[in-house]
């Protein structure tokens, strides 16, 4: 005579798929997390009181970006010096140069917080530390600035923010 | 006597020879007195053994048969109302039970999402829609610096959402 074992538990299907799907995620999203970029802006400004002076190479800062800084600082003029887009994994860091003399390494120290090493004639300057997410969701902008060595009353600003913020809307025909 | 006969007689005296065999075997036992007196002795014999009878012995019986017994007796008998009432209970945890697996489930998932931090950024995102104004300020930056010479001043704009870092070289 064969004998019911009752107490053997009993799982259905469905809940099998569901627990191997369970597993599944468990396991792929921390590597799904790792490989995960992040796309930032970084800006190089000039702020000064002066007109433009034949140098064409300076281009104007962005309407919205410039009634902000008007705001903010003295200032009467922002002209963009250069603009660089970069994205590079979470996980990484990323250097890129704006200029002979500046450079930048940008890098996530943990989930919400962004690391901005500040390189000044090849001589580490600051290293900042600033939230992430107002970056990014709220539209902020993270500005570190200075006094401009070279030419007495002017500034330079380091503008960090999101990739979509300032740019010029397209103009209708 | 051979035996043969013996057996034959035996045979016949307990029933197991065919109609045409007895037939045989009568016709014999009139021949011959030697056998026929074989067969009237075991006959009497068979009687007497008949008389004297087997007395009856009874087997042991085991305890669990008495308790099954009992344990039938004890136990109620399943009766319609209870019936029905076994088969609500079952209706009723099986309707819960559908919701319920899926349920843990789902709870499961969330809280692997909340583990693993993907919700943050949903949350955020609705703590920000429309309340731009209001939201609490980041936590305020930290600055290491390389030069002795060197300060600082931060700031930030609620208004305009700029959050600054002032390197002043003295």
């Amino acid at each position: 005579m064969k004998a019911s074992n009752s107490s053997e538990p009993k799982c259905s299907p469905v809940l099998k798929i569901l627990g191997l799907a369970l597993m599944v995620f468990w396991f792929a999203a921390p590597v799904l997390q790792a490989a995960e970029t992040l796309e930032l802006s970084a800006r190089l400004v000039w702020g000064t009181n002066r007109d433009k002076s034949g140098d064409d190479e300076l281009k104007a800062m962005t309407p919205k970006l410039k009634s902000k800084f008007v705001n903010i600082f003295k200032w009467k003029e922002y002209y963009e010096i250069s603009k660089k887009t970069f994205q590079f994994p979470k996980h990484e860091g990323k250097q890129v140069r704006m200029s002979k003399k500046c450079e930048i390494i940008m890098k996530l120290l943990d989930k919400d917080t962004l690391q901005v090493q500040v390189i000044g004639e090849d001589q580490l300057q600051r290293t900042v530390k600033h939230p992430l997410k107002p970056i990014l969701n709220d539209g902020d902008l993270f500005v570190v600035g200075g006094d401009d060595k070279d030419s007495y009353g002017d500034a330079w600003f380091l503008v960090i923010t999101h990739p979509d913020l300032g740019k010029e809307p397209k103009k209708e025909k | 006597m051979n035996e043969k006969l013996v057996i034959q007689i035996q045979a016949y005296l307990d029933g197991e020879l065919s109609v045409e065999a007895r037939l045989q075997l009568l016709a014999r036992l009139e021949k011959d007195p030697e056998a026929r007196e074989l067969c009237d002795s075991l006959k009497a014999e068979q009687s007497l053994l008949k008389g004297v009878g087997e007395s009856g012995h009874e087997l042991p019986v085991a305890h669990s048969y008495f308790w099954k017994a009992i344990s039938d007796e004890i136990q109620p008998h399943p009766t319609s109302s209870n019936q029905a009432m076994h088969k609500q209970t079952t209706v009723a945890f099986q309707r819960w039970s559908a919701w319920l697996v899926p349920g843990g489930v789902i709870a499961c998932i969330a809280l692997v999402m909340f583990q693993k931090g993907v919700f943050d950024d949903v949350l955020d995102g609705i703590e920000s829609t429309g309340k731009k104004a209001a939201r609490i300020a980041p936590s305020f930056h930290e600055i290491d610096s390389q030069q002795q010479n060197a300060g600082f001043i931060s700031f930030r704009s609620e208004s305009e959402g700029v959050s600054v870092v002032w390197i002043s070289n003295y």
